[in-house]
């Protein structure tokens, strides 16, 4: 039980880390998807409501309790939950809370992966097509469906990539990766500034109703309207691209907190890397792939849904290709730019190549992680068996139609049930006092007193409205049969694997129901 | 301006102001630690 684990040099090293591995295709890719489906500036109020009241307050509850199974040498959610939960409740009813936690964070990560890998081989698809010229003098949205249905080429760019991961975890390359995001990430920041100045005096290249601005405005304009008409699907949408891009709800960042000393902060490095993230996601991401879609429109959308007004046409690009919106909007700018569009295409979709894959390494190394740690597979073992899950996993997206957007759908609502879970276990049940008490010990920062009611009482609610406002309609009418039985597999995967994580660990004081184990 | 304007540029200074504070106050942090 007592083993040395590994502790973070530096803070900043630390933040940075997490900083490089939340940035990837959650900001740039899937943040303007969202926005476009959602009514724009209708989904942007839920957004900021998210961030403040939800966002923030699960992100330190994540570090504190990262930090409370480190204490213990655990990584992973399924242990740290129940050694928080037996602080309430007696051992084997603490199991439960344990077992659930760890089988929702498991099965999340595998589900989240088998689309977010496709993502990544889209972006290693178009750095090629970019450099070739592809898609150059073409129609960018059918260019893209003609793609999808190329199912060999889709195979090939999704398979290098993931056996270019399962390589990377494997070798333990990881930190010597590290070392490129250094390089990676700051140049990705400056390609995205120099895109977001080129969108701004871009204005209308193809039909002067349409233009870059008018994108701008989209987003910037609350739609009260569509915020009424829409508010539990709106709300549910905002606050999991809340968790997705903050990687809360998954284990991620309790494996990374994990690693911190017993006295380190986690209530100042928790705001700095929400921070981080949010200004590569507003700023950035939400500043080039929507501007750019609103231009192009003329081209892309038909002339009767053009004729009905920006949200819907958005709204339509955003349904017709989900989260291909970026992927047929980023084109476009390219081609503007003449023979240096080729360059700068490839070199984009490069970097946000590398963006996705430090962000997969992460949560791949969680998983790998988790093997080794709570049923003891050999990491070199555990990678393959990783990688033969992923590509299982994976492999629907290629032949069934919409399968991806279902089971992203359904990783929105998971990651905000994971959160109602994380204020139950790590507030509620850990108890509140406790709670506060472990947030503030080490801390560079004093939490505001009112942000106690927040936590308590405010998150939760915000949690349940869309919990149970979408659950019927998501399971009933949005998820068809494929990606449901996917779920449930997943889910009785993460069961077992949770369950006998805890079991092993603690079997002597579940049998006995007594606490024997206390650091 | 119109009033997305400012609400754009209001949201954008708002994340500015926290990154710049928060990294700020956690590398000052640091190196007094380190000290």
């Amino acid at each position: 039980m007592e083993q040395q684990r590994d502790q973070w040099a530096t803070k900043i090293g630390l933040i940075l880390a997490m900083a490089g591995n939340a940035v990837g295709l959650g900001n740039f890719v899937r943040f303007p998807t969202q926005v476009a489906q959602n009514g724009g500036g209708a989904f942007m109020v839920p957004y900021f409501i998210a961030l403040f009241f939800l966002g923030i307050p699960v992100m330190w509850i994540e570090w504190v309790a990262g930090r409370y199974g480190g204490k213990y040498g655990h990584g992973t959610l399924g242990p740290t939950y129940y050694l928080m939960a037996r602080e309430s409740v007696k051992p084997r009813s603490a199991l439960w809370w344990g077992v659930i936690s760890g089988m929702l964070a498991f099965s999340l990560t595998i589900l989240l992966n088998s689309y977010y890998l496709h993502l990544i081989g889209w972006s290693a698809a178009y750095s090629w097509f970019s450099i070739t010229g592809a898609y150059f003098g073409k129609n960018t949205g059918e260019f893209f469906v003609q793609y999808l249905n190329n199912h060999a080429e889709v195979m090939f760019f999704w398979g290098i990539t993931v056996i270019l991961l399962a390589i990377a975890v494997g070798q333990g390359v990881s930190k010597g990766i590290e070392r490129w995001v250094k390089v990676m990430m700051p140049l990705l920041y400056i390609f995205a500034i120099i895109m977001v100045g080129y969108i701004f005096v871009l204005g209308s290249p193809v039909d002067p109703n349409w233009s870059t601005i008018d994108g701008f405005r989209f987003i910037w304009t609350p739609n009260w309207g569509y915020l009424k008409e829409h508010l539990a699907a709106v709300m549910l949408a905002a606050t999991g691209q809340i968790f997705f891009t903050l990687s809360l709800g998954m284990g991620i960042i309790q494996n990374y907190a994990s690693y911190l000393g017993p006295k380190d902060d986690v209530a100042l490095s928790g705001i700095a890397t929400v921070s981080l993230n949010e200004f590569a996601e507003v700023v950035l991401g939400g500043s080039i792939a929507i501007p750019l879609a609103t231009a192009y429109a003329p081209k892309i959308v038909p002339p009767e849904v053009l004729a009905k007004g920006k949200t819907e046409v958005l709204s339509w690009i955003g349904h017709k290709f989900g989260l291909g919106f970026s992927y047929t909007s980023l084109p476009n700018a390219f081609v503007s730019m003449g023979e240096a569009g080729r360059l700068f295409g490839a070199l984009w979709f490069l970097l946000l190549w590398f963006a996705g894959f430090t962000s997969a390494i992460a949560m791949y190394n969680y998983v790998v992680a988790l093997l080794e740690e709570d049923l003891g597979i050999k990491r070199n073992v555990g990678t393959w068996v990783v990688l033969v899950i992923y590509f299982l996993a994976g492999l629907p997206v290629i032949y069934i139609d919409g399968y991806m957007d279902q089971v992203d759908a359904w990783v929105s609502f998971q990651l905000t049930l994971l959160a109602l879970f994380d204020i139950i276990v790590a507030v509620y049940l850990f108890k509140p006092d406790n709670f506060w008490k472990e947030l503030h010990e080490g801390a560079w920062m004093k939490v505001p007193e009112w942000y106690k009611p927040i936590i308590l009482y405010i998150a939760p609610l915000l949690l349940m409205i869309p919990l149970l406002g979408m659950v019927k309609s998501l399971i009933g009418t949005t998820l068809e049969w494929p990606a449901r039985i996917a779920i449930l597999l997943m889910w009785v995967i993460g069961f077992i694997e949770s369950y006998y994580s805890i079991k092993k660990k603690y079997g002597e004081e579940l049998e006995k129901n007594e606490v024997i184990i206390k650091v | 301006m119109e009033s997305w304007v400012i609400y754009m540029l209001f949201a954008w200074f708002v994340i500015f102001a926290m990154m710049y504070w928060s990294i700020g106050k956690l590398l000052k942090a640091e190196k007094a630690q380190g000290s």
